[in-house]
């Protein structure tokens, strides 16, 4: 008992333990930051990368997929116990046209909603909240409304440009009328500088602003560069694309042949809203429509043959699976595997070859791994960097405890003149080194909990007092730094901490112990 | 009981220094009786000191035999001399060896604590303080109990070290120099506390010192030349 007794007194007094928890502290700090930012990247691209695409997918591989609702069908009907649901979608690429001006290249998704939702998260990051509650590519019935009354506010600007044309046509025509040498050939052309005005802003408000229900609609990605302005510190966006402003997409129609000839094809849309995935690689640069609309725009609907009077069948890029029971990855697998072998029966029943190109059937995992896989081996890397690093931590405590024991030299002879034993005198100084651990690991991981849960108000805070944004979005694809952090890493932690301490107290503990009383009294 | 308290039989200890051996102790035989006050004289580096450690189970001689209160301490185990160093002898030192980091009372009372268990360190840890406040009190340190070493004179911390020799009530008190660093009053003051717990407890006292003033206020005087008892 009186090595702890010795021991906090040894802990209060000393300057140089409050140097070596003060290292452990910071080592601990250092690595929890490290390991919980990185687990919660991981964490976030895994989620975002799963709710994309749902928990198995069957991707083109040659050639579209064909007669994908019939083998959706077939797979609900033979392997009832693994598929809850299934949906297929169209990838292309396009560009967005909004307004007069603005032109971004986008990847055209055709999505079938609400059927989507039941496989993937997409629809759980739309906005506004009316699509969200009910997915759609139409304007939300509740938002119909006011732009119906916003669409009477356009055909009175209409009315008023119309009938500006009107009077102006009739002053001109008046004008005209007279004696040549007579007109006023400045008025003449005003007038019909308005009238061509006119002219010109009642097409711009039909073509841009007046909300048609009878455009298909279309979702943007929320962080498309030019449609919002996003406010960094409080996340929230300006969007210069109002719901129910048309929006025109243009696309090439390579569904099943490309030629040189081979035109774009525009088509306006109807903005119904955002989709707010959380990453910002898709989120600036996804542009999602109806499936059928996309699938007739870029030739991969049904064609019927004039000739032959057959149905060519309509085609899509993949099949996203939602998979019933557990989504770990071995029972995944097993489930892709069932979807493959399935899909061979399938080619062979139907007895198309060339049309039933064997597809690739992937889990989310292995279809995003060129994602997740570079994501998990930096994480491990950093972790074992970190890892290294924190062996610091223990040179720095063996550092400290050797020379505290050499500075306690005469001390280890005093208790031992007095009585205190070997073993004692070690574990004074064992006891040292895991109550410097404890110590600077339980501070360490406080503050690495304190700092990591307020990792990007802080963030932001030194992104407006220094003007100095560490976490860009663009690079590190999410919008917040990951503020998680798991009690089991801090547990992990904590525990290697004062295992560093032990250890680094540890060979100073059998040196003290093994000294000779008299060899340490003369110590000087 | 026998009446011998200290018996050292032939004793030799050399150290290595550099690339030769120093012989300090050539065959030293002494036997000290029980409550017996014996001074060791001898001029700086004859071997007193060395003698005393060895003696205190400090030290482990090369050769010879060494009893302490009739048990011998030759083939003790180091756990069973640190024992004995706790029980039976004290130790006062010239430079006193006070732990920097404990104040007066607590350098006094660790060595009431140093075999004590868990289980029993309430009790004992009551029982060290109600007795190292009392002999604090006896030598005039009462107030000084929450100072730490630094604090204090070189008197006052020689009688910290006394008080924490004799704590355990030993039946050997070993004071090597125990003035050697006070003026000759301090010193004296000293001497008469190391003298009273003698007569009083009836302690046996060794005393090493230079000094042949204060040797001559031992019951016996010893002289160490050259390692060896003259």
């Amino acid at each position: 008992m009186y090595k702890l007794f010795l021991c906090l007194r040894y802990l209060r007094r000393r300057y140089i333990a409050m140097v070596a928890i003060i290292g452990m502290a910071l080592c601990v700090f250092m690595v929890l930051v490290v390991v919980s930012v990185m687990n919660g990247f991981l964490g976030l691209v895994e989620n975002a990368a799963k709710g994309m695409m749902g928990d198995v997918v069957v991707d083109a591989a040659a050639e579209p997929i064909a007669y994908y609702d019939e083998f959706i069908g077939l797979m609900k009907a033979k392997l009832p116990d693994d598929i809850l649901a299934a949906t297929p979608v169209i990838y292309s690429y396009g560009l967005l046209r909004i307004g007069p001006e603005y032109t971004q290249t986008v990847r055209v998704i055709g999505v079938r909603l609400p059927e989507a939702a039941a496989v993937s998260t997409f629809t759980e990051g739309l906005y506004p909240p009316q699509l969200k509650a009910s997915p759609a590519f139409a304007v939300p019935a509740s938002m119909r409304k006011e732009l119906l009354a916003r669409l009477g506010t356009y055909r009175t600007r209409i009315d008023q440009l119309q009938s500006i044309i009107n009077d102006r046509s009739e002053q001109l025509a008046a004008e005209q009328e007279k004696d040549p040498a007579r007109q006023d050939k400045w008025l003449i052309g005003t007038l019909e500088r308005n009238i061509a005005n006119a002219n010109s802003q009642i097409s711009s408000i039909r073509r841009l602003y007046g909300y048609d229900e009878e455009l298909p609609g279309i979702i943007l990605g929320v962080d498309i560069p030019g449609t919002t302005v996003r406010d960094e510190v409080s996340g929230s966006y300006t969007r210069y694309v109002e719901v129910g402003q048309k929006v025109q997409l243009m696309v090439i129609p390579t569904g099943r042949t490309v030629t040189a000839l081979t035109e774009p094809v525009k088509k306006r849309f109807t903005f119904v809203g955002d989709s707010r995935m959380g990453i910002y690689q898709i989120d600036s640069g996804s542009a999602y429509v109806d499936f059928d609309t996309l699938a007739e725009l870029i030739d991969l609907g049904p064609r019927p043959d004039a000739d032959t009077g057959q149905v060519d069948p309509g085609r899509c890029s993949q099949i996203q699976i939602k998979v019933k029971g557990t989504d770990n990855e071995t029972h995944l697998r097993a489930v892709a595997e069932k979807v493959r072998l399935l899909w061979e029966q399938f080619s062979a029943d139907r007895g198309e070859a060339d049309l039933l190109a064997r597809p690739t059937v992937q889990t989310w995992r292995e279809k995003q791994s060129q994602y997740i896989g570079p994501i998990e081996k930096q994480r491990d890397l950093v972790t074992i960097m970190f890892a290294i690093i924190s062996l610091v931590a223990v040179v720095l405590v063996f550092a400290i405890f050797y020379m505290m024991v050499v500075q306690k030299t005469k001390d280890i002879g005093i208790l031992k003149s007095i009585g205190a034993s070997s073993g004692g005198v070690a574990v004074i100084y064992l006891m040292y080194g895991s109550a410097v651990g404890l110590v600077g690991s339980v501070i360490g991981a406080v503050g690495s909990y304190w700092f990591v849960r307020r990792i990007n108000p802080i963030h932001d805070w030194i992104a407006t007092t220094f003007s100095w944004r560490v976490f860009d979005r663009r690079a590190y694809l999410f919008d917040q730094i990951p503020n998680t952090i798991q009690l089991e890493v801090i547990a992990g932690v904590v525990v290697g901490a004062m295992l560093a301490g032990l250890l680094g107290a540890m060979l100073p503990a059998v040196r003290a112990a093994r000294m000779q009383p008299v060899e340490a009294l003369r110590y000087e | 009981m026998s009446d011998v308290m200290i018996d050292v039989a032939n004793v030799h200890k050399s150290y290595r220094m550099g690339r030769t051996d120093l012989h300090v102790l050539r065959g030293v035989r002494l036997t000290v009786r029980r409550g017996e006050f014996l001074a060791v004289a001898g001029a700086s580096g004859s071997g007193k000191s060395t003698l005393l450690h060895v003696i205190g189970l400090l030290d482990r001689p090369d050769k010879g035999t060494l009893h302490i209160n009739g048990e011998s301490a030759d083939d003790l185990s180091a756990s069973a001399r640190a024992r004995m160093r706790r029980y039976d002898i004290g130790f006062v030192f010239q430079f006193y060896h006070l732990l920097g980091e404990l104040n007066v009372l607590d350098n006094v009372q660790i060595a009431q604590m140093t075999g004590t268990g868990v289980f029993r360190w309430p009790g004992r840890a009551r029982q060290a303080r109600r007795d190292a406040l009392k002999l604090l009190e006896m030598l005039g340190l009462g107030d000084r109990l929450k100072h730490r070493p630094k604090d204090l004179s070189g008197g006052e911390r020689q009688r910290v070290a006394i008080a924490r020799a004799l704590i355990n009530r030993p039946k050997v008190l070993l004071a090597d120099e125990p003035t050697g660093n006070l003026d000759s009053a301090t010193g004296g003051e000293i001497l008469s506390v190391l003298k009273h717990f003698n007569t009083k407890d009836g302690q046996t006292l060794v005393l090493v010192t230079h000094d042949q003033r204060l040797a001559e206020n031992a019951d016996r005087i010893v002289r160490l030349t050259d390692g060896k008892l003259a």
